[in-house]
């Protein structure tokens, strides 16, 4: 902000000197009570619905009884829990090292592994293990096929069809979460402090793991919630790979309360204690990261250089493109076999080429075009509404705008750990029905898929609104401007490209959300990630899997091109200048 | 409109229809093409075949009947049936027409007034197996399905070619057999339990033995096959044909213990968004034009006069399971019940 400016905006808020009522406090009532109508009713409606008898709606806690009376519903949470925490370790090992080479060092490549990085952030999970039962089932997977070829071995080394084979395919395909998070904050980290260390005599690594770490701790403690609740919350990689595997993990679980007899009620109970494990990651992630101070961007200018590794960037180099292969490169192989082949079970052959399943989806299908459209289009509105409603929020609950506002910032989160089937249901409780009979429509799956990414929004806006030292506003208000001049001339501007970067992290887990839209779709109104879903079953894995790569390249071209507005780099990159 | 054709059509009954003069038969369902073009569209929600295969049915029935299109939405059995309990539990309906794999949901829409009463004109052209099937003025056969057993031709020796049902429990198929699961497919469902009739439970502990990959769909065994993880499985006639005409190395057999003849109801929705648009498509289920194109798609065809398929045997030279639908509606909740408790998922 320049000088001139400074004073137009002091001359602006000059006059009104008089301020008894903040006009804006309406605004943030307002904009909570949004929030509350988002998230509280329909989780309200969820509770309440936990206690009700199927029948009669009468008061009953039968429905924690019937929900954890057998052991296998609760075998069932135990194997998610284990999942959420074997994935959140995965991408733990999978992204920080990552975040950390392309952030801070100078390993060679980084453009090519942004891209990759983005391949397997836009790839939906369940088209993954699709990509990954090829290459790894037990008997017929590539990879097994190698491996029995090279030793001679009668029995493949991989099997996908497995617990540690489930962790590993959504850990491949959710560790974006964390590398985003990661290289967002580690990108406005100065690198004043790691000099300072230097001068202090601790070399790369020790001041790696001692200082630039520690000063992302809250940019990873929240990627890891995140992680953990989105693998808990997945249906499509379960029900890929968990139900031929023989284990069952809430989302599977759930949907058989769904089925005839239909216990909603139950399946109610069955997930309320989720919420109770939420509130309970929270609490640690205050208690770990209490009483020390974060903020790292003054609005000061701050030095940040790369870390020369030496030779040691080409087995960063190499970590790097390991992972990435067996995230995208791999899986796409496998699938661009089915999608070009004319009868994919006779494997690759020239004779067996084909265009053809791209031109079927294209111009045959009757709905695979328009699946495709209402995705981007879903998302997009989702995006907007919730990145609107995360800042908000995350401004009235950094700046305390509202008493209570500590209980915001848990609203505004508790989404996540909602499993998108519950949401669901929640959300069909909550407005299918009269008045607002909104089944079958988009508003409904765009309602939905706002909610269901605000936790995303919110944790990136309120990352955002913390690393901004709150001097800058104050100097506006010390010269008697308001907060909604405080927020436009100076929060906004400064950021704007984070939140430009979140409005993509919305957007792109929403185009390839399943476990809401699958309850949630009406006939005019299906998703891709349904009708990829649906191929899944058919047989038609040469149609899916084309799908696929018209869903890759489209989003691709989307976030190209958004990038390319932006004149930046996707995924949160910070220039440096 | 509706209301004056259902009455007449529910007073003229199915035997009365077939005796009606011709021209008096076309003329109603020409009004009722008439009121159908007004609606423009229906919602039909079919687990009877693959999804490539209900996209073209909907597009033959647009053709037949320009300016009406059909929106699909196939799944498995039991799964559009919890969307079809869900929309009538919150009174949000979408679906026309319901075709289900699993017959017991019928008479149970039936009990909560869930299905339109009415009769199709064109039920009088019934083949044998499928005369006096279902609840003439509430549900009709709209399409039958043979579960037959699949292997993988380029990985099985001509000489280990499955004979019937019990090779999928012989234990030189452990870890190679491939199934579909009772909880999502209808027909499936139905296997299950015809196999546990035969058999008696302890198939099923014996097939768990052999460590099967499960997958959801009545089609995911061919899937699984077409991949080469699994060599022999359970399918139906129409996809493993579909995969065969494509080239995918699938073979099949009609098991010596028997195939299973499956029926796939169909019914207008109480309900119904689009009520003429929803009869009309039931009558069409009935005529020759999708006898034609159950055919040309390998589903068994209801129509007495439908052309023999190619590749595949008639019903006539096959020993056929059957089970009634009291079987199957008591039967399929408990066996879905025992598969989770021998299968674990």
């Amino acid at each position: 902000m320049s000088q001139t400016e400074l004073t137009r905006v002091a001359a602006v808020a000059m006059p009104t000197r008089r301020r008894a009522f903040d006009p804006a406090l309406l605004l943030w009532i307002v904009l909570a009570a949004v929030l509350i109508f988002l998230v509280v009713n329909p989780l309200f409606r969820l509770v309440q619905l936990s206690l009700e008898d199927t029948d009669t709606g009468a008061f009953t806690l039968m429905n924690y009884v019937t929900a954890y009376s057998r052991q296998r519903y609760i075998t069932a949470t135990w194997n998610s829990l284990a999942l959420g925490f074997w994935v959140t370790v995965l991408c733990l090992i999978f992204a920080v090292p990552v975040a950390w080479a392309v952030s801070r060092t100078d390993m060679p490549c980084k453009g090519a592994i942004r891209l990759l990085v983005l391949g397997a952030f836009v790839t939906p999970p369940y088209l993954g293990s699709i990509g990954w039962i090829l290459l790894a089932g037990p008997n017929s997977g590539w990879l097994n096929r190698v491996w029995m070829t090279l030793t001679g071995a009668h029995e493949g080394l991989f099997n996908i069809y497995s617990f540690s084979g489930l962790a590993f395919n959504i850990a491949l395909y959710s560790f974006p979460y964390l590398f985003i998070f990661t290289s967002a904050a580690l990108d406005v980290v100065s690198s004043e402090m790691e000099d300072a260390a230097n001068i202090l005599g601790a070399g790369t690594l020790r001041t790696t793991l001692r200082i630039t770490l520690p000063l992302v701790l809250p940019a990873i403690l929240g990627g890891a919630i995140i992680t953990f609740l989105e693998a808990i919350a997945l249906f499509g990689t379960p029900a890929l790979i968990a139900i031929p595997a023989r284990f069952n993990v809430v989302t599977t679980q759930l949907l058989q309360f769904f089925s005839q007899p239909i216990r909603a009620e139950v399946a109610a109970a069955y997930a309320v204690p989720l919420l109770l494990i939420t509130v309970g990651l929270f609490g640690v992630q205050r208690w770990l990261v209490r009483r020390r101070g974060f903020v790292s961007l003054t609005g000061k200018g701050g030095d940040r250089r790369q870390m020369a590794l030496g030779p040691w960037r080409w087995v960063m180099l190499g970590y790097t493109l390991l992972l990435l292969s067996l995230s995208v490169l791999l899986p796409y192989a496998a699938l661009a076999q089915a999608a070009l082949a004319k009868a994919w079970g006779r494997g690759f052959s020239l004779d067996n080429l084909t265009l053809h399943n791209f031109h079927y989806l294209l111009f045959e299908h009757e709905t695979a075009a328009q699946s495709v459209i209402n995705s981007f289009t879903y998302a997009a509105a989702a995006a907007c509404i919730a990145m609107g409603l995360a800042l908000a929020i995350a401004y009235i609950v950094s700046r305390r705008l509202l008493p209570w506002a500590g209980v915001l910032s848990f609203v505004a989160m508790a989404p996540f750990v909602v499993p998108g089937i519950v949401l669901a249901i929640a959300f069909y409780a909550a407005y299918a029905p009269p008045p607002l009979a909104l089944y079958g429509t988009a508003t409904i799956l765009i309602l939905a898929f706002a909610t269901r990414f605000l936790p995303i929004g919110y944790a990136n806006a309120d990352a955002a609104i913390r690393s901004i030292n709150p001097e800058m506003e104050d100097a506006v208000r010390i010269l008697g401007g308001g907060r909604l001049l405080a927020i436009r001339r100076v929060l906004a501007p400064l950021m704007q490209r984070s939140l430009i970067g979140a409005w993509l992290l919305v957007f792109i887990p929403a185009t390839r959300e399943l476990s809401t839209a699958m309850f949630l779709y009406g006939p005019n109104t299906r998703t891709m990630s349904v009708m990829l879903m649906d191929m899944s079953e058919e047989g038609n894995f040469e149609s899916l899997a084309a799908l696929g790569f018209l869903l890759l390249a489209s989003t691709l071209v989307i976030v190209g091109l958004a990038s390319g507005l932006l004149g930046r780099d996707f995924m949160l990159r910070r220039e440096r200048g | 409109m509706s209301r004056i054709i259902t009455r007449r059509a529910a007073v003229a009954g199915v035997a009365a229809a077939a005796s009606l003069p011709a021209r008096r038969a076309r003329a109603d369902v020409a009004a009722l093409e008439e009121a159908a073009r007004k609606e423009g569209s229906l919602t039909w929600y079919t687990a009877q075949m693959s999804g490539e295969a209900a996209e073209d049915m909907g597009r033959t029935f647009t053709r037949k009947y320009p300016g009406i299109s059909v929106t699909v939405i196939r799944t498995t059995g039991q799964v559009a049936y919890q969307r079809v309990l869900q929309e009538l539990k919150n009174s949000t309906p979408q679906c026309d027409v319901f075709c289900s794999t699993d017959l017991s949901h019928y008479p149970a829409l039936k009990a909560r007034n869930a299905l339109a009463k009415y009769s199709p004109q064109n039920a009088g052209a019934l083949a044998p197996p499928f005369v006096g099937f279902g609840d003439p003025d509430y549900y009709i056969p709209a399409t039958a399905s043979l579960q037959i057993m699949v292997y993988h031709t380029g990985n099985v020796h001509p000489e280990d070619v499955p004979r019937n049902w019990t090779d999928l429990i012989d234990p030189k198929w452990k870890n190679r057999v491939a199934v579909a699961h009772p909880a999502f497919s209808g027909y499936f469902g139905t296997w299950v339990l015809a196999m546990r009739k035969l058999y008696g439970w302890e198939f099923f502990e014996k097939l768990a033995k052999n460590n099967p990959r499960i997958g959801r769909s009545g089609n995911d065994p061919i899937a699984m096959l077409n991949a080469g993880e699994s060599l022999i499985g359970t399918g139906p006639v129409s996809t493993s044909v579909q995969n065969i005409e494509k080239g995918n190395p699938i073979g099949f057999i009609y098991p010596t213990d028997g195939t299973l003849l499956c029926f796939g109801p169909g019914s207008v929705m109480s309900a119904a968004p689009h009520p003429n648009a929803a009869r009309l498509f039931l009558e069409w289920l009935l005529s020759e034009d999708y006898a034609r194109a159950c055919v040309k798609w390998h589903l068994e065809p209801v129509r007495a006069d439908a052309p023999q398929m190619q590749g595949t045997k008639p019903l006539s030279e096959l020993k056929l399971l059957r089970l009634t639908p009291a079987e199957i509606a008591k039967g399929i909740p408990e066996v879905i019940e025992q598969w989770r408790d021998t299968f674990g998922s």
